[in-house]
């Protein structure tokens, strides 16, 4: 067709020849940061309590940011809440259309019942614009393709520790020595770097 | 998948020929723009704006409210001064009648440092403050520290520092971990004293010593007191050798209830395989209540506990909801269980002691394959059940109370758990121009709260273990979230730049299950609060480049509660100018 337009005799006057090239976007990876007055930083470990009798709380709500050089590409946030008897749990898809701006907020809600009482929890979250196929109802939800990517290193990562427990000051010691051990047992199956803990 | 403006030199091309001919058409990029416009609040005229709205700089805004707003914005800098943390602070409440200008002026911060010693001499403790000044109904951002840096290193003058909000008002909280030592609160003025100073050996605690008859052998029990209003604890835990154990009290505690807990029950550190899954304790947590007591300050009291009920297995198995057998994804092979009860079942000598006991379980695939199955072990009483399947699953969660107690004294077997079907919030967010907006946000935020919505006849649903979910709107628009029973705030967020606010939906109650509960968003010319955030020390202006601003507004319910919710945000530019854009009106229901 295009073909047929540049030998038609209405375009015999102009033809450019330049070739023109433009700059492909480079895709730079995301990165999840820390809000500005966020109580639960990136990395940090810090206490929940849902099993107490005066407790009435039933979600823990961490908010984060996700800076992306890419404004308008779509991306995908996927979470988890894995434990020492829960290695490969399901995960949480949740989106995160480009609309322009550099930093996007995302809100991540775990439920009362991703947390076993008395006991160790890493809270995992990936980032990416590139996972597995997320649309695809089989691929985007098998919990061993959690942070598989189609691009290597398109991936941006954050992690905590959460205790289950009445807090440092009124946890007893006893508790604190299972939930030190069952950070262990989670840590030993986790490739990524550790954090000193100490309930 | 990057997204690059032009990718294919051949359009531009196409795009020169076609002026070259003077052909007058609209390519698909052309078209994709001006829906895209359309999806926009843009004007250049007041004329461009519907009724009620005129164009300010670009957008339009909304004149004149039907109702005034009452509105809280909370303001929270990239960074304290000198780097240090970030504190946020909660601006005076405001009514808003139309679109506005306004500038906030910021407390700056103190450094406010203290000693926690007990005869001079610093103890383990941690130390929080909590902003008395904060928004309805939700949580204070409270600030903590903790004496073990002076602990390791040495003190000097300071065990702890803190930077508070100047002139603003805090209540201090001390809790130390030591057993002699109750927590300790107060209400102060930061700034007001550069130095807070406690010694446990100048504040008057007072000591009770508790003899316990009946306690189970070879067990360690706990006893501490608690604020039977709030929870909180009002002395020191102690363990309990040879049936007795003296705890201390915060000062002017006269009303509390004792807590006898059990430590862990078994080596925790052991992972033998076990085919019924186990709570770490086997003992119920007792409270009694103070005035149960015939003189609750005595300086001795005696209690006499019953005998404890032992643990028996809890068996059965779950049923997905229909739909999630007929959809294309897998169920998941186990799923997460929780078991609490506030009414285990007591001896009759339990007198004023009640029990509570909770437990964790897994419900795993049988080895057919074909059912999930649970065991776990608990002590009789009365339960809520909850299982939580994934929150992207078609089934809601399942939450309801059960009396679980073994006839024969060791099982209670056969219970069958059906998660029901979740509901659908359905509906599509539109521009004034009509046009569909994508890549909208839609936050469905669980309040919750056991009461709210009507149930369907037969439905033992607990409404407050309902969760949040959240999902965007599709290229046409249009959402579909699905949600457990129970109360919602829904919050739709129009793509940032978009130039409208959020809408609100606050209190949404979903009270039937697999039922589509329909609506449509129309966005309208929001209302516009602009203006200047500023600290009084004009040197630390450049702190409050980026500043994050979050508008709340404030709804008084029918018995006179008040809650704060989320209803927009905005950053400060490099000057500390701000452009927020609020709803004009918020609504009750769906």
């Amino acid at each position: 067709m295009l073909s047929a337009l540049l030998l038609s005799p209405g375009l015999a006057g102009c033809l450019i020849t330049e070739d023109l090239r433009f700059e492909e976007e480079s895709d730079v990876p995301p990165v999840v940061l820390d809000v500005a007055d966020t109580r639960t930083p990136i990395g940090s470990s810090f206490w929940v309590d849902f099993y107490s009798d005066t407790s009435t709380s039933t979600e823990l709500k961490i908010d984060v940011l996700v800076r992306d050089e890419n404004v308008e590409q779509d991306l995908w946030a996927r979470w988890r809440v894995t434990t020492k008897t829960r290695m490969t749990p399901d995960f949480q898809p949740l989106p995160l259309p480009g609309d322009g701006v550099l930093k996007r907020d995302l809100q991540i809600t775990v439920s009362q019942g991703d947390f076993r009482e008395g006991e160790c929890h890493r809270l995992e979250l990936v980032v990416s614009g590139s996972f597995l196929d997320p649309e695809d109802p089989q691929r985007g939800k098998d919990p061993n393709l959690f942070d598989y990517t189609i691009k290597a290193d398109d991936l941006g990562y954050a992690s905590w520790w959460i205790w289950e427990g009445t807090g440092a000051g009124t946890t007893e010691d006893s508790k604190k020595a299972a939930l030190l051990a069952s950070c262990d047992a989670i840590e030993d199956l986790v490739l990524s770097g550790s954090t000193e803990m100490q309930p | 998948m990057t997204r690059c403006a032009w990718t294919h030199r051949w359009a531009v091309l196409w795009g020169l020929l076609a002026a070259a001919q003077g052909c007058a058409f609209e390519s698909a990029d052309a078209l994709e723009d001006s829906a895209e416009l359309q999806q926009r609040n843009a004007c250049e005229a007041d004329s461009d704006c519907g009724e009620g709205a005129s164009c300010f700089e670009g957008l339009c805004v909304a004149d004149e409210l039907e109702a005034p707003l009452e509105v809280i914005v909370e303001v929270v800098p990239e960074r304290g001064p000198g780097g240090s943390d970030s504190l946020p602070v909660v601006m005076g409440r405001m009514e808003i009648h139309a679109s506005t200008v306004m500038d906030f002026e910021l407390p700056e911060s103190v450094q406010l440092q203290g000693q926690i010693r007990a005869d001079g001499e610093p103890i383990a403790a941690e130390v929080s403050f909590v902003p008395l000044r904060s928004m309805p109904g939700r949580a204070p951002a409270l600030v903590s520290a903790t004496t073990a840096d002076a602990l390791q290193e040495g003190s000097g003058d300071a065990d702890y520092s803190v930077r508070l909000l100047t002139g603003r008002d805090y209540r201090m909280v001390v809790r130390p971990s030591s057993p002699q030592y109750p927590p300790l609160s107060r209400e102060l003025e930061a700034g007001a004293e550069p130095m807070i100073a406690i010694d446990y050996g100048e504040v008057a605690t007072r000591r009770q010593s508790f003899r316990v008859e009946g306690a189970p052998q070879g067990r360690t029990l706990i006893l501490r007191a608690f604020d039977p209003q709030t929870g909180e604890p009002v002395s020191s835990a102690a363990p309990l050798l040879d049936g007795q154990a003296t705890i201390a009290f915060s000062p002017g505690v006269l009303d509390y209830e004792l807590e006898l807990r059990a430590e862990e029950a078994y080596d925790t550190f052991a992972d033998a395989a076990v085919d019924c899954d186990r709570p770490a304790r086997t003992l119920p947590t007792l409270r009694i209540p103070s005035d149960s007591f015939e003189e609750p300050l005595a300086e001795h009291i005696q209690l006499t506990l019953p005998a404890m009920p032992t643990t028996i297995r809890y068996e059965g198995s779950v049923e997905f909801c229909p739909e999630a057998l007929g959809g294309e994804a897998a169920p998941p092979t186990d799923l997460p269980m929780t078991l609490r009860s506030s009414e285990v079942l007591l001896d009759a000598a339990a007198g004023a002691l009640t029990g509570s006991f909770s437990a964790n379980a897994t419900a795993s695939l049988d080895d057919g394959g074909q059912q999930l199955r649970f065991c776990v072990e608990l002590i009789a009483g009365q339960y809520e059940v909850i299982v939580t399947p994934p929150q992207s699953s078609p089934c809601a969660i399942f939450a309801e109370q059960r009396l679980i107690k073994a006839p024969d004294g060791k099982a209670s077997r056969g219970a069958l758990l059906q998660l029901p079907a979740a509901a659908q919030l359905v509906g599509s967010v539109h521009s004034p121009e009509m046009a569909m907006v994508a890549g909208a946000v839609i936050e469905a935020n669980a309040l919750g709260r056991s009461e709210g919505p009507t149930l369907e006849e037969g439905d033992a649903t607990l409404l407050r273990f309902n969760r949040s979910q959240q999902t965007t709107t599709d290229e046409e628009g249009a959402f579909r979230v699905p949600v457990d029973l129970g109360s919602y705030d829904v919050t739709i967020k129009p793509p940032e730049g978009s130039g409208f606010a959020w809408r609100l939906q606050h209190d949404v109650h979903i009270g039937a299950r697999a039922t589509e509960f329909m609506t449509r968003i129309d966005l309208v010319s929001p209302l516009s609060l602009r203006g200047h955030v500023r600290y009084p020390e004009p040197l630390l202006q450049e702190t409050l480049a980026g500043a994050l601003l979050r508008a709340y507004v404030v709804i008084q319910h029918p018995d006179g509660r008040e809650r704060a919710i989320p209803i927009g945000k905005t950053t400060a530019d490099e000057e500390g100018a701000f452009l927020l854009l609020l709803p004009p009106a918020v609504r009750a229901g769906w």
